[in-house]
């Protein structure tokens, strides 16, 4: 159909429209390429990922690792069969301190999932699960299944979660089954990213991911005083 | 209009139908998730004349039935708590803002069916429900958990033959008894309705007179 | 006989194609430029100073001391903070049946948050008894530099309280507060929660 050519936006367009399948068809090709390239922008384009992190690092005692929102420094590691008045003494071993310093740097007090997860044992064939259960139908496991239980050392009171902006001394108590260990331990601590999740579009810590292992030396600690302390 | 209207009539004729469908096949989630959990089947009664009240039940052990006839005899405002003897309990310190409702009941029900574990309330006239609780002001020792059942002989806790045997050997529950329960309200409530509940949705209401 | 596609002249099937590409790119930029998830969940927010009585949705809620220290002591435990602790006492009258006071956060000038049920923590609220007014207490551990300009949110659900009425009560920390808190050498005690507004 022969088209009357105007000099109209129409006819403009037409004659464009013309030309461009007139073109060869190498051409065309790599024009609609370019087209649909051009497309992917209004979507996003062809941003970068953003890079995965990479393996554990090694941290000397003393050192601060950030663990999501957690920077734990590990001081000191010690053990005895009955090191605090508030658990008693160990009926199937002893106990298994880790110390240090665990600070929250992020503004709402640290989810339970990150604050049972971020550090582990290695090495160690005789942990308990944890220092309730002691049954020896479910120990010993192996280090990275035994759970501790964290401690404010001063006043002996469980962390479940901490606060924003304050920096605890702390405990990570395990239990051993008898009273034989090494004279170091290594400790993985583990680090969460706070994104999206894809389960229900809100945003939390996840994806654990090694951050750092640290190595201390092991000692017999102090039983605790017998002697009465006062009551609030 | 009219000839689209006669050439899709048959549609139109459905779409109402449909709708109802979709709304019905929807309404699963109302009945799974919202439906049984709170109390929508009433079994009524009045005040003074016993009411015949039945439901299924599952617990750890089973599925069971339950049955038995409630009267509500009185339902006064009162000083102080009694304790399942009838001592009263002095050391209550009520609370100014605060008074006891006593509701006195009558239950015929078999020695064997599980009653352990009714919640009892008190409504009134704009809907408000207090619940009964053995927690709040005094000691627990000394009000029971269970408002509906006598303190001593509390009949057995589940259907299975363990808990069935246990009642046995406490010495079981009388096939008819009387007990008060004492419910602490606010000053000034005025209750309307006695409410009694095992599991939702099922409940047995009881309408006070007014006066 | 030629396909329907063949009918329909290439110049209009173009401006199609550029007309839904525009459309798309258009809902993208509309998308990206809406009110966020927190907009439009946000509660609805009374402000309030300690001593003034707040409506919330299923009752009253009054804040009536602050306290701090660096030591705290319920009957269930004692707990000596590395920052300090501020002890809430309020009094909760629900107003229709059993509700309870689930959220009771409290929350810095920089948004950090202290939530009563987490952690350390104490939270003494339960009373549910419609009409009946119940003495609750609280208390957070925080860091004392963060304290001034504290606030407490109160509101009648355990999760985030969107869509829900919430109380945001100035607690009045001033920065003497916190050095006055700070010196105490004995410990705050913090009781139970009892019914009634009676000691």
């Amino acid at each position: 159909m022969g088209d009357v050519e105007q000099q109209t936006p129409q006819g403009r367009l037409a004659r464009v429209w013309r030309w461009a399948i007139d073109r060869p068809l190498r051409q065309v090709v790599t024009g609609i390429g370019l087209f649909l390239l051009l497309l992917t922008a209004p979507f996003g384009g062809w941003a970068k990922a953003p890079a995965t992190a990479t393996g554990p690092e090694r941290f000397a005692v003393g050192k601060p690792m950030t663990l999501g929102p957690l920077e734990l420094t590990v001081d000191r590691a010690s053990w005895n069969t009955d090191p605090s008045n508030t658990f008693g003494p160990s009926k199937v071993g002893a106990y298994l301190l880790v110390i240090g310093h665990l600070r929250n740097s992020s503004n709402a007090m640290v989810p339970v999932g990150v604050m049972k997860d971020h550090l582990r044992l290695t090495g160690l064939t005789n942990v308990l699960a944890s220092m309730d259960v002691t049954d020896p139908k479910e120990n010993p496991v192996p280090p990275d299944k035994a759970d501790y239980t964290l401690y404010n050392a001063p006043d002996t009171t469980v962390l479940s979660s901490v606060a924003p902006g304050l920096t605890y001394e702390v405990a990570y108590v395990f239990e051993v089954k008898g009273t034989t260990l090494p004279d170091r331990v290594t400790v993985d601590t583990f680090g969460y990213t706070w994104r999206k999740s894809s389960l229900d579009q809100t945003e939390m810590w996840l994806d654990r991911t090694p951050v750092g292992t640290v190595t201390v030396p092991l000692h017999e600690g102090v039983k605790h005083s017998h002697a009465p302390t006062s009551t609030p | 209009m009219t000839a689209w209207l006669r050439g899709n009539r048959w549609g139109l004729a459905l779409v109402i139908p449909a709708l109802l469908l979709a709304l019905a096949a929807n309404s699963l989630r109302l009945q799974l998730f919202w439906w049984t959990y709170k109390p929508h089947v009433a079994t009524s009664g009045v005040q003074g004349k016993p009411v015949h009240f039945a439901e299924d039940f599952d617990d750890f052990d089973g599925h069971w039935h339950r049955a038995l006839d409630l009267t509500v005899t009185s339902v006064t405002t009162v000083a102080a708590p009694r304790d399942p003897d009838g001592k009263p309990i002095d050391d209550a310190r009520t609370p100014a803002e605060a008074q006891w409702v006593k509701v006195s009941m009558h239950v015929a029900a078999s020695p064997t069916a599980v009653l352990f574990g009714c919640r009892l309330s008190l409504l009134d006239a704009s809907g408000r429900e207090t619940e009964y609780t053995d927690g709040n002001l005094v000691d627990s020792d000394y009000l029971p958990i269970s408002p509906c059942i006598p303190d001593a002989h509390q009949g057995p806790v589940s259907g299975g033959p363990k808990a069935q045997g246990d009642a046995v050997e406490a010495g079981p529950r009388p096939a008819a008894y009387d007990v008060d329960a004492y419910v602490l309200t606010a000053r000034g409530f005025r209750p309307t309705a006695v409410r009694l509940q095992w599991t939702p949705p099922r409940y047995v209401q009881i309408a006070l007179p007014t006066t | 006989m030629t396909s329907i596609a063949s009918r329909i002249p290439v110049r209009s099937r173009v401006g199609t194609g550029i007309l839904i590409v525009a459309a798309l790119s258009l809902g993208r930029v509309v998308t990206d430029h809406m009110p966020g998830q927190d907009r439009h969940e946000r509660p609805f927010t009374t402000a309030a100073k300690v001593g003034q009585t707040v409506h919330l949705r299923t009752g009253d809620v009054v804040v009536t001391k602050v306290d701090g220290g660096k030591a705290i002591a319920t009957p269930i435990e004692a707990d000596a903070s590395p920052g300090l602790w501020v002890a809430i006492d309020f009094t909760w009258t629900p107003r229709a049946d059993t509700s309870v006071l689930g959220y009771k956060v409290v929350r810095t000038t920089t948004g950090d948050t202290y939530d009563s049920l987490l952690g350390r923590n104490v939270s003494f609220c339960g009373n549910s008894i419609p009409g009946l007014p119940e003495s609750c207490r609280m208390a957070v551990e925080m860091p004392p530099d963060r304290m001034p300009g504290a606030v407490v949110d109160i509101a009648p659900v355990f999760d985030s309280p969107g869509y829900d009425s919430l109380a945001t009560v100035d607690l009045g920390i001033t920065d003497e507060t916190v050095k006055k808190w700070q010196a105490r050498t004995d410990v705050v005690k913090i009781p139970m929660n009892t019914v009634g507004t009676g000691s």
